[in-house]
């Protein structure tokens, strides 16, 4: 016991702080895929290790080993990158494991129970395929894949397969999400009537080429032929966050994309806009720009009493009958101070955001990321969430609803992404329905 | 309308808040008493509030203000209490100011009402809006509740400009109130009202002087304090119309403790 780490005690203490009772049914509503590594579970494991193997260990991979390194029942044995200096990088943080240039090589390593999956969104698919035929259980980031057959094929296999897979979809195991999905869930914010999500930042997602014969290989997130774009890179996260909070599935897709800043021959747009619209007349309207970001990160569930802003854990209402000078009267009360009580005095203002108060879904401080950086941000569920796929590495134990949410948040992107490429109004492709999908 | 109440034991302090009554939030803050105490007196206050609503509130097409004001002209309503009383306290404060104060804006006198609550008009036009006094009138309610119930520490806000403030904060000697648009001013009530009206950024323009038909778009505010809630309502806004006879007048006619004028945000 005392010389666990970081993340397991984080993870049993995660899971507590969401209410949970062993045998208590209360989290498992909002977010069910926790059950595969409750407290007791990962109690049952004791001192066994995962074995790991890591395919592509370029930035988010290096990331991934850094959060590996901290979870007692993982062992990262294995490496495997095409680019000798992102293979090297990822040596130096893990200097014991084997290396391959060749994945299908690391997957015939008997002594490898898992691998993570962290190359250009192109090669998801089959890379996932082969290992769970190699009967590894995978760990693949987001997106799915880059074609909705490729989605259909993986989501197949899943269903004939006893190996866990995961998509690393950190918000469905990031405590303020869950949260504040269990708030919206129980009627906090009245009924959901539309969500808006956007993504700005202002960078250019270039990445320097040592020689320009690599641009296309360190440059994929902006070529077609391996990247659906701002879509797929950014939006898949968000998407998810709005199937979880209404568990729904949009039936109209409609958008305009365009390349408006970064004209630098890139293929995939710098800029997009797409509203999807559900059966009753909700809608998800959504925005990313990168050459700007002013607005930042945002998922904001709309509800006829109030708002959920989930990227920053906080929710406003619509109604709040808390007024500002109230509030210092009552925290002043509360620490024994004795001070005037402001009051705003007779004005008419025009209802602005700014005079909504923010209220947090959880005590105490939490990380709030601002959406900036390409490779991830600290605490933010994806160490928990590779924790929980180690411990399933383990058990065997798949994490529900992990795959259908994947499935459903990629479909939209793609869905997205053709509507801007043909500027239509598409309608949800019955062929790539699944049952876990509500219209 | 939605609420809320808390309460800290250690220092016996409640408070509850409802949001829309009269088309704003009353804040309620009780100390020095038990929690069961206050939040029945609070359970009181909140229904009675909600029946108040439901007659004056011109804004619900099924309250009895409302169905008065689409009521044809000749027909004959007959009027709950408290709009019987308030109408009657409004038709006084109409006397006494000279027809400034005017629930009517100007068309009192094309009202027919008998104390006996029968009410009409004889002009299509007449309608009712109880603004300008509801807010006190509620007020008054609860110092008369506070009083029966033997509290002595409150302090209620509504929509921060109608404020009544009984005894003292739990760590002072009274309760200090300070206006955003000037903070170099403490108000230090106890046993005391308050009410604020006017326009503070001037593009408003929700008083209308009954006598001319004009709309009142100067950026001017009044203070008034007052023992009496409802003095303190009636009066800030009509100091805001009065001319300077008229005002020297009323601030010795009526019960006014304190009186300040707040000119394009300047204190006189
Ligand atoms: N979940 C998140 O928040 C998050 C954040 C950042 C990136 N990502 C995802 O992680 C994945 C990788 O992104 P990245 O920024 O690390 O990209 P990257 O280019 O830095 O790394 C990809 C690595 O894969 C290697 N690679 C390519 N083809 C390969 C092959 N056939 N066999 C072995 N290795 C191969 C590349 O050489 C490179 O080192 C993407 O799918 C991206 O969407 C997810």
């Amino acid at each position: 016991m005392t010389e666990e780490k970081g993340i397991d005690v984080g993870l049993r203490q995660f899971i507590k702080n969401l209410g949970y009772v062993a045998g208590g049914a209360t989290l498992l509503a909002s977010a069910p895929w926790l059950t595969s590594c409750t407290p007791e579970k990962l109690e049952e494991i004791g001192k066994q290790k995962a074995r790991i193997g890591l395919i592509g260990s370029g930035s988010r991979g290096q990331y991934h080993i850094h959060n590996l390194l901290q979870i007692p029942h993982a062992e990262l044995v294995a490496i495997c990158d095409i680019y000798q200096p992102n293979l090297d990088a990822a040596l130096a943080l893990c200097p014991g494991a084997k290396t391959f240039s060749d994945y299908h090589k690391l997957l015939e390593d008997k002594d490898i129970d898992g691998v993570i999956i962290a190359t250009p969104l192109s090669f998801h698919a089959s890379m996932t395929l082969d290992a769970l035929a190699a009967g590894k259980h995978v760990f693949c980031e987001k997106a799915m894949a880059l074609t909705l057959d490729d989605c259909k094929r993986v989501y197949q296999e899943y269903q004939n397969t006893d190996r866990a897979l995961f998509y690393c979809m950190q918000r469905m195991y990031d405590e303020k999400y869950i949260k504040a999905m269990k708030m919206i869930q129980d009627g906090l914010i009245g009924d959901v009537v539309g969500m808006r999500c956007h993504w700005f930042r202002n960078a250019d997602w270039r990445r320097e080429v040592p020689s320009p014969e690599y641009e296309r290989m360190i440059n994929w997130r902006l070529y077609k032929e391996y990247s659906g774009g701002l879509m797929t890179e950014l939006g898949s996260h968000q998407l998810e966050v709005c199937n979880w909070a209404i568990h729904k599935m949009p039936t109209y897709i409609t958008g305009l994309g365009d390349i408006v800043f970064w004209k630098d021959s890139r293929e995939v747009y710098d800029s997009v806009s797409v509203t999807y619209g559900y059966a009753d007349g909700r809608k998800i309207t959504y925005e990313s720009l990168i050459s700007n970001k002013f607005n930042g990160m945002e998922e904001q569930i709309l509800g006829s009493m109030g708002t959920m802003d989930l990227s920053r854990g906080v929710y406003y209402l619509e109604d709040d009958n808390m007024v500002p000078g109230m509030r210092k009267l009552m925290d002043e009360i509360k620490t024994g101070v004795f001070a005037s009580i402001p009051t705003a005095g007779p004005s008419w203002r025009p209802e602005l955001r700014s005079a909504y108060v923010p209220h947090p879904v959880m005590e105490g401080g939490f990380g709030v990321t601002s959406g900036e950086s390409m490779i991830g941000a600290v605490k933010d569920g994806s160490d928990v969430i590779l924790s929980a796929f180690c411990q399933s590495c383990i058990t065997g134990e798949k994490a529900k609803d992990v795959v259908e949410e994947a499935y459903c948040s990629t479909a939209l992107c793609l869905l997205g992404n053709e509507a801007m490429d043909r500027k239509m109004v598409l309608t949800f492709p019955d062929e790539y329905k699944i049952p876990y999908m509500k219209f | 309308m939605s609420e809320k109440e808390e309460y800290w034991p250690e220092h016996r302090v409640f408070h509850a808040a409802a949001s829309n009554v009269m088309g704003t939030v009353l804040d309620f803050v009780v100390c020095g008493e038990s929690e069961e105490k206050v939040s029945e007196l609070w359970k009181t206050l909140y229904s009675r509030a909600r029946v108040l609503d439901s007659c004056l509130n011109r804004f619900k097409p099924d309250s009895e203000v409302s169905r008065f004001n689409s009521l044809p002209e000749g027909a004959v309503m007959e009027c709950s209490r408290d709009l019987s009383e308030i109408l009657a306290v409004s038709l006084d404060y109409n006397r006494r100011t000279g027809g400034l104060f005017d629930v009517t804006k100007g068309k009192a006198a094309q009202l027919s009402f008998d104390r006996g609550h029968l009410i009409s008009k004889f002009s299509p036009g007449v309608s009712l809006d109880f603004g300008g006094i509801a807010k006190g009138y509620l007020l008054a309610l609860v110092k008369e509740m506070l009083g029966q119930g033997g509290v002595a520490d409150a302090f209620v806000n509504f929509g921060c400009s109608s404020i009544l403030a009984m005894g003292h904060h739990p760590f002072g000697d009274c309760w200090k109130v300070s206006p955003e648009f000037d903070r170099t001013v403490e108000f230090n009530l106890r046993d005391t009202s308050l009410s604020l009206s006017g326009n503070q950024d001037g593009y408003c323009g929700s008083i209308v002087n009954p006598l001319t038909g004009e709309r009142m778009m100067d950026a001017l505010v009044r203070v008034v304090e007052s023992e009496d809630p409802l003095e303190a309502e009636v009066l800030s806004t009509v100091l805001c119309i009065s001319d300077s006879q008229s005002s020297e007048r009323f601030l010795k006619e009526f019960r006014i403790t304190n009186y300040y004028t707040y000119d394009r945000g300047k204190r006189n």
